[in-house]
This record gives C-alpha cells, sequence and structure tokens, in this order.
C-alpha cells in the first residue's frame, strides 16, 4: 500500500481508481502509532471506505484507528446527502455509544477516604445488566416515548435535572426519529436493558482531574485540579444492536436492487434517498435516543449512588455527552465550497469549534467538549474541538486509546485477580460482573491514550483540557 | 474421541469462533453451540422448554449469519440459556432447528460477553476433501 506523508501527522493513500477507490485516505497518526495502525487491516477498510458511492472529501481515520466490520473503528466518512449512501456498518452495532462526563463538587482527597464504599455503593445502583433485568421497567408505550424524546424523557420523568438536556450533543434527542422504523424485536430486546451499562469495553469511572491543559477552556466547562468527575461509556444495548442486525440483513438484496458492489459485505450501504435509506435513518435515530435516554439514567442513579455516601452537598452536573458512533446529516464547506452531507462517525466523536452554533453557549468560546475514554487504569481526557475539524475532518476527532491486543491476547498469562490487585495498588478499585471483563481491558491492551491525544491537538483538530485519573472503575 | 465441535477465534476488537461438522447440519448446531459459549456458560442449563429456529438466506454465508443472529435473539432478546440445538431441515436456503432451553439466570448460567452481532466479516464456510465442513464467523462485541 502506497502511503504518502504529509507531514508529521497526516498520511494520504493516493486514490487508485483500478481498486474502486472513490477518494484518498488521509489518516492521522504519529510515528509511533503508524506503526501499531499498519498491523492490522485498519487502513484497508478505509480504502474500501473510499470506494463507496457518493463519498465527499477523502475517507478519513484517526489515529485511535483499529480494524473494525466493514468500516474500520476511528473511522469518518461525509456521503452527499442527496446521491450518497448510508451505510448501517458505518454506525455500528452499538448506535450512539459515547461518553457522558459528569463533574462532582468534591475533591480527590474527600472521595477517597470513601472510595471503597463509594464504587460498591455505584457497582449496585447502575447494574451492568449483562445477563439479568436493567433498574427501570418501561412500557411498551414509554419506550417509543423514549425513542423520540431520548433523554428529555428522562428528565421529565424524575430521572434528571432541567439543565442536563442543555450539555449533550444535539441536547440528547435526535429529531426525525421514528419508533415505528424500530422492529418489535429490537424493542423487546433493548426494554428490559435501559439504565444498564453493559459489557465489553463499556465501563463507568470515577476520575479526577490530575492536569489542567488549558486554564480558560477549563474555567469554561467549570473544571479544577483535583476535582472528582464521573466518566459513563456506553450505548444503546440490545435495541442498537437489533436495529443493525435487521437493516444489515435487509441491505443485502436492496444493494442488488440499487446496483452497488463492494469490497466487503460488512459496508452494506443503500442510496440516502430510498425508502429503505431513510426507514433505516429513522431507526437509527430512535436508538440514538435510547442511548441519551440510558446514559441519562445512569447518571441519575449515580447521583443517588454519591448522595448516599456523602450526604445532600454532593452535586452532581453534568458537563457534556458526546456520541462516537452515529451518522448525522451536517453542513461542512469543502474546497471552499458549502456541502450538505451525511457524516458517519464510527468510533469517531464530533469536535465542534469555538463560535460553532451549534454547542451550548457556556462552551462558546472554547469550543465543544470532547470525551475520550482512554483504557481501564490509565487516563482519560478532555479535550475541545479546535477550527482543524471544520477544515480536514468534518468536525470530527478521535473516540479513544484504540485496541492494540486482542480479547484473546490480553488475557494470555494474567488472571483477574492479579489485574485487580495491580490496579489496587495504583490507588484505582475494580468492580466487574465478570472475570474476563477485567483481563479483556487491562491497560495494555489499548495504545497509548497520550499518544493518540498528542496526535489530534498537534494535527488541530481538537485541544488538550484536562487529563483525567482513575479511582474506581465499574465494568460489564 | 470426541470431535472437535468448535474453537474460539482472535480478532483486534471483537471475538469469533470456527465451528465444525461432518454435515452442514452438524456445521450450523455447532455455529449455535459456539455462539452460546461466548455469551454465556449454559453448561448447567436444564430443556425445561421447547422451541424451532427459523432462517432463510438467499446463499449459505446469508443463511448462516441469520441463522445465529436469531440465536442471539433468543439469548439476549428473549433471555435464555440454550441447551441442545438439532436441525430439523436444511435446504433452498431455509432452515428449521429444535433448540431446548431455560431462562437465563446469572447465578447458574456465568455471563461472559454481551455480544452485539454476528457479522459478514470474513466469513468463510468450506467443505474440506473428506466432506467435513467448517465455518469461521466474527461476532462484534
Amino acid at each position: 500500500m502506497r502511503i504518502e506523508h504529509i507531514d508529521e501527522v497526516r498520511h494520504r493513500i493516493p486514490r487508485q481508481p483500478e481498486r474502486g477507490m472513490r477518494t484518498d485516505v488521509i489518516f492521522y497518526a504519529s510515528p509511533a502509532l503508524l506503526e501499531h495502525i499498519q498491523k492490522d487491516k485498519a487502513l484497508d477498510q478505509a480504502v474500501n471506505v473510499a470506494c463507496m458511492p457518493g463519498i465527499v472529501g477523502p475517507s478519513l481515520a484517526m489515529p485511535d484507528i483499529h480494524q473494525g466490520y466493514g468500516f474500520p473503528i476511528g473511522g469518518v466518512a461525509a456521503m452527499d446527502w442527496r446521491h450518497g449512501v448510508v451505510s448501517p456498518g458505518g454506525v455500528g452495532y452499538d448506535i450512539n455509544c459515547g461518553v457522558r462526563l459528569v463533574k462532582t463538587n468534591l475533591e480527590q482527597a474527600r472521595v477517597r477516604e470513601q472510595l471503597k464504599p463509594l464504587i460498591d455503593q455505584i457497582f449496585r445502583d447502575v447494574p451492568c445488566g449483562v445477563g439479568g433485568k436493567g433498574p427501570m421497567d418501561l412500557t411498551a408505550k414509554q419506550l417509543d416515548q423514549v425513542l423520540t424524546e431520548g433523554a428529555q424523557w428522562m428528565i421529565d420523568n424524575g430521572y434528571g435535572e432541567p439543565n442536563d438536556r442543555l450539555r449533550a450533543e444535539e441536547r440528547g434527542r435526535l429529531s426525525e426519529a421514528d419508533p415505528a422504523a424500530v422492529s418489535a424485536r429490537a424493542k423487546e430486546r433493548g426494554r428490559p436493558q435501559i439504565g444498564t451499562l453493559g459489557s465489553g469495553n463499556h465501563f463507568l469511572e470515577v476520575q479526577y482531574v490530575e492536569e489542567i491543559a488549558d486554564a480558560d477552556a477549563a474555567r469554561d466547562m467549570g473544571l479544577s485540579e483535583q476535582q472528582v468527575v464521573v466518566l459513563i461509556h456506553s450505548g444503546s444495548r440490545g435495541l442498537g444492536h437489533q436495529v443493525c442486525t435487521d437493516f444489515l440483513s435487509q441491505m443485502g438484496a436492496a444493494m442488488k436492487k440499487y446496483d452497488i458492489t463492494l469490497p466487503d459485505r460488512q459496508l452494506a450501504c443503500v442510496p440516502i434517498q430510498t425508502p429503505e435509506g431513510q426507514s433505516y435513518l429513522k431507526a437509527m435515530r430512535a436508538a440514538a435516543n435510547f442511548a441519551w435516554a440510558n446514559r441519562q439514567a445512569m447518571m441519575h442513579f449515580l447521583r443517588g449512588s454519591f448522595k448516599r455516601i456523602f450526604g445532600a452537598q454532593a452535586k452532581l452536573t453534568l458537563l457534556y455527552d458526546v456520541c462516537h458512533n452515529i451518522a448525522k446529516r451536517e453542513k461542512h464547506t469543502l474546497n471552499g465550497n458549502p456541502v450538505d452531507v451525511l457524516v458517519h462517525r464510527k468510533g469517531a466523536t464530533r469536535a465542534f469549534p469555538p463560535h460553532h452554533p451549534e454547542i451550548p453557549s457556556e462552551y462558546r468560546a472554547c469550543g465543544q467538549p470532547v470525551l475520550i475514554p482512554g483504557s481501564m487504569g490509565t487516563a482519560s481526557w478532555i479535550l475541545a474541538g479546535a477550527e482543524g475539524s471544520m477544515r480536514e475532518s468534518f468536525g470530527s476527532v478521535c473516540h479513544g486509546a484504540g485496541r492494540l491486543l486482542s480479547r484473546n491476547a490480553a488475557k494470555a498469562g494474567r488472571d483477574a485477580r492479579t489485574v485487580q490487585k495491580e490496579l489496587e495498588t495504583r490507588g484505582i478499585l475494580v468492580r466487574s460482573e465478570s472475570r474476563d471483563g477485567i483481563v479483556e481491558e487491562v491497560p495494555e491492551a489499548y495504545k497509548d491514550v497520550d499518544e493518540v491525544i498528542d496526535t489530534v491537538h498537534r494535527a488541530g483538530l481538537a485541544r488538550k483540557v484536562a487529563r483525567l485519573r482513575p479511582m474506581g472503575v465499574i465494568k460489564g | 474421541m470426541t470431535e472437535e465441535a468448535f474453537r474460539l477465534l482472535d480478532h483486534t476488537a471483537d471475538t469469533g469462533f470456527q465451528a465444525f461438522g461432518e454435515t452442514l447440519p452438524r456445521l450450523f448446531e455447532n455455529a449455535a453451540r459456539a455462539l452460546v459459549a461466548v455469551a454465556m456458560n449454559a453448561s448447567q442449563a436444564q430443556p425445561e422448554r421447547e422451541f424451532v429456529i427459523r432462517a432463510a438466506g438467499s446463499d449459505l454465508d446469508t443463511l448462516l449469519v441469520n441463522f445465529l443472529s436469531e440465536v442471539l435473539w433468543h439469548i439476549d432478546g428473549e433471555r435464555l440459556a440454550p441447551v441442545s440445538f438439532s436441525v430439523e431441515s436444511l435446504e433452498e436456503g431455509q432452515i428449521r432447528c429444535r433448540c431446548a432451553a431455560e431462562p437465563r439466570d446469572d447465578r447458574k448460567h456465568e455471563p461472559r460477553l454481551v455480544v452485539k452481532g454476528v457479522t459478514f466479516h470474513q466469513l468463510s464456510i468450506e467443505q474440506d476433501s473428506s466432506g467435513r465442513w467448517a465455518a469461521s464467523v466474527f461476532l462484534d462485541i
């Protein structure tokens, strides 16, 4: 594969028409990350995305890119709204998998005094819901309302505070969602799981602000050193997974109908302006709304946990909530011309810069908060969207550290108790519903999150604001 | 000696399995058992209820993905712990498979991974010269 190095962090795979590529691939990586990225098939997958009909601008890949299914994880592709395609694989099975960051009014020293009871309390209050039922029992009618109203439904029904809705991407609700486009199975699979975390790489982490990198932005976001925050990483649970499965199985036939052939079946897609494309988008938005409601519910339970341990003076406020598996219609500018596109972010986060009208007024000066979970036991980051993202990446940036080792490789020679003990000696308590969950997510299984963040900071896609250090982890 | 029914495979982000069978029906049954083994330890499950799983697909790959997606629905949607799979018919792009299961209970069936979906990624179904079938399937988890 021919790779041109544009500069130290930007690289290009030029368009090769003989491979069916309609455009270039541009990816971001430091020299150290470049080596990792070339070890799996992620770049081949970014090349396959460059073959998709109606792609506008390059097929993009962030420094946390790794091999996914069809799309690489860490991929961004903008499709022309009138002539392009929508791909359920470009969103993924976990529709609106995302991150919510909750600020507390407590400092590290205070929380550390009661860390064990706090983590045990959260582990009880915010269930992982892997095998059993979740804490909420919604009726079919209520579920349909959740699919339409997103986080707002939770706030209106006592699972939140009025201001919570202001501090989320899309205010925690995508319009033009249609519960009727979501199958009965998807609803049945998701209904008992609302208010639960899930398993795999999903987690809830109690952290503290270890270092402020940008004092002005940190002030705008209400952050100070030693402040305790909580990061919730979760998605649309079985409801979103089933929506993806339902539509992928329909799209094989639809692709034949629309005469689309692609190098990988998992890239299944249909033109946006078709009944199948519109139906998927309506169902995807409904699943996205479920995910926002889910994270809102978990934050509500979390508030209860803090109050129980620290009393009524413990106050939790939402900093922001971002999604990193989504397709959204947005207006961008490409080579000086306005474009109307459906931006697929598969393991990528929106990162709108200062003064963008779609970010809450309190963050207008600093840019949209971008929340990047690191691996279990290392660090997470708060960034702020920067101008470069609008010039180069359709307002997008990375989403995490990016996996390095497979789950089996991560497990080799490790046992859960040892990993748990090692983390405890570093001041990090871990609670998990499964032993495998702990070993498969060891820090060594991931790329160095700081290196990923350095790369996007240097590329000007987002700016560093604060580095967060974990104290306690709840895992599925 | 018992023939190997399936083994788990590695993938950077997710997981998968290779399933084997002397015949296509055995291959599909073993693939279903592999999927259950990824999701939970169902070794203590009892055949409390029986039902039929049906799926269709225009080609063998699609049939296998659709069949496993049905099995996944029963695990994650119906919340069942399956004990056995017995294919009753498999022809012309259609499968009927009898499944015995009991309701999931985390204390009895230790949960392993939440499987989000069955993918077409590097999916392969092959028959060797001795007639034995093998399939590779990757799961999003």
